[in-house]
């Protein structure tokens, strides 16, 4: 028989974790206000529930997901979301890929915060998660195929967004800032 | 990439759910992908290049410098906070949850399987039911309340799928509330004033929330079929008791949403 493990403590996991979930909520929200506060709620919650949750390894994996859905459920209350806003192009595979330093991390953000909250969220877990398709699918609840529309219509507005035009870029910011579908 | 536009679209948001670093080309629904690049340098090329970009930008998504004192201020909002239990109640601990080992799952079950069955006896012999029982002092109103506290609360709540892991049948969630209705429907244990109960996550899009509380116990004056909803904000609740079984269902939106998840009845 498999003897309980032993009870999570909520500081041991702060210690642990809050950088992490800082840097997601950072990602998620583009504010260093906006993703302290949410990283203080989602430990808010972590500490009346963890009572609920038995094994330690799935910890930093339970903390993204609430705040995925506490940062989701704040962007509905805030303001209505249009469906599906970015054209597809997918002429944003750059010819010569830049060195790591020539990606700005501050551009970065600012691509990531012109997305829509469910596009946002799907490069997250797909970029700082390292969550596959599948993955995201099944913890969003949503279709494979929607996934992977997002996915590509996401990364590609990221690149036109953080390539310079020269490297073969040209033709899809504007499918990503005129919403037209 | 001389492919029909359709497949072209295919081709590139299958290439786009490829992370680098991994055999995710074996998954079964992309291997078709690596068939095409076998066949196209260029293709090959295109998917190269797309993966080394991935790459650098994942390692720039995660350097975000922390504000100082993070730690410590999350932990002073936590000793700020009343509530939490510094450890699992005791009850929840003998609850599954769908994070815990398989094996500790299993072990358990047939624990409190056996438990379940000595029970079961035990009462049978005695001749009375430990239960339900009857919370002291508690009305209608204080149902809708609680529930109406339980339910921003639930976003953050892990759950078990119904299809594979389904609760105790002593909580069921009723004909109204079947599979066929909510293939993708969770569960998870509840507390009610001490009482336990199942809550039931309908929720069938994403976006928009709905969760059907059931609860062995006997609330007074009730009705015995599902009233007309209550309004609170943007939260629809209903609360009814069906034999020894109280029953609540909270649903977020306007009417016409509880309607589509329970219309309404009148006794026949």
């Amino acid at each position: 028989m498999v003897e309980d493990p032993t009870p999570l403590d909520i500081a041991q996991v702060v210690a642990e974790h809050h950088q992490a979930v800082y840097r997601y909520a950072y990602r998620l929200t583009g504010s260093v206000q906006d993703a302290e506060d949410l990283t203080q709620q989602v430990f808010l919650a972590a500490h009346q529930k963890l009572g609920h949750l038995r094994s330690p390894g799935s910890v930093r994996s339970w903390l993204f997901v609430i705040v995925r859905n506490s940062f989701l459920t704040d962007c509905q209350k805030r303001r209505p979301v249009a469906v599906d806003p970015l054209g597809l192009d997918m002429n944003t595979v750059p010819a010569e890929i830049p060195d790591r330093g020539e990606i700005d991390p501050e551009r970065l953000q600012l691509a990531l915060d012109e997305l829509l909250p469910d596009f946002r969220v799907v490069l997250v877990m797909f970029y700082f998660e390292g969550c596959s398709y599948r993955e995201i699918a099944d913890r969003l609840e949503v279709p494979i195929g929607t996934v992977m529309s997002r996915l590509a219509r996401a990364k590609a507005f990221l690149r036109s967004k953080l390539l310079p035009a020269s490297s073969g870029t040209a033709g899809a910011a504007h499918h990503a800032t005129d919403h037209g579908g | 990439m001389g492919h029909a536009p359709n497949d072209d679209v295919r081709i590139r948001e299958a290439m786009e759910a490829c992370r680098p670093g991994t055999d995710d080309l074996r998954d079964p629904d992309l291997a078709f992908l690596a068939d095409r690049m076998a066949a196209s340098p260029q293709l090959r090329g295109t998917f190269e290049r797309l993966q080394h970009w991935d790459e650098k930008v994942r390692d720039v998504f995660g350097e975000i410098p922390v504000p100082e004192g993070l730690a410590d201020r999350i932990l002073a909002g936590l000793a700020s906070t009343p509530g939490a239990p510094a450890s699992p109640d005791p009850d929840e601990a003998a609850k599954p949850s769908l994070a815990e080992p398989a094996a500790w799952r299993a072990s358990r079950r047939r624990i409190l399987a056996l438990f379940g069955g000595l029970s079961a006896a035990a009462a049978a012999l005695l001749g009375f039911a430990l239960w339900p029982e009857s919370p002291p002092a508690l009305t209608p109103a204080d149902v809708s309340q609680w529930a109406r506290s339980q339910f921003p609360d639930e976003v953050s709540q892990p759950g078990h799928l119904v299809a594979e892991n389904p609760p105790s049948s002593d909580f069921p969630a009723g004909p109204d509330f079947d599979l066929a209705r909510f293939p993708r429907m969770k569960w998870r244990w509840i507390k009610f004033h001490g009482y336990d109960g199942v809550a039931y996550d309908l929720r069938s899009t994403p976006g928009r929330r709905a969760t059907l509380y059931v609860v062995r116990c006997v609330v007074p004056d009730l009705p015995a079929i599902p009233p007309p909803p209550e309004f609170t904000g943007d939260l629809a609740t209903g609360v009814w008791q069906s034999g020894a079984l109280l029953y609540v269902l909270a649903v977020e939106g306007p009417r016409g949403t509880y309607e589509s998840l329970m219309p309404p009845r009148t006794l026949t």
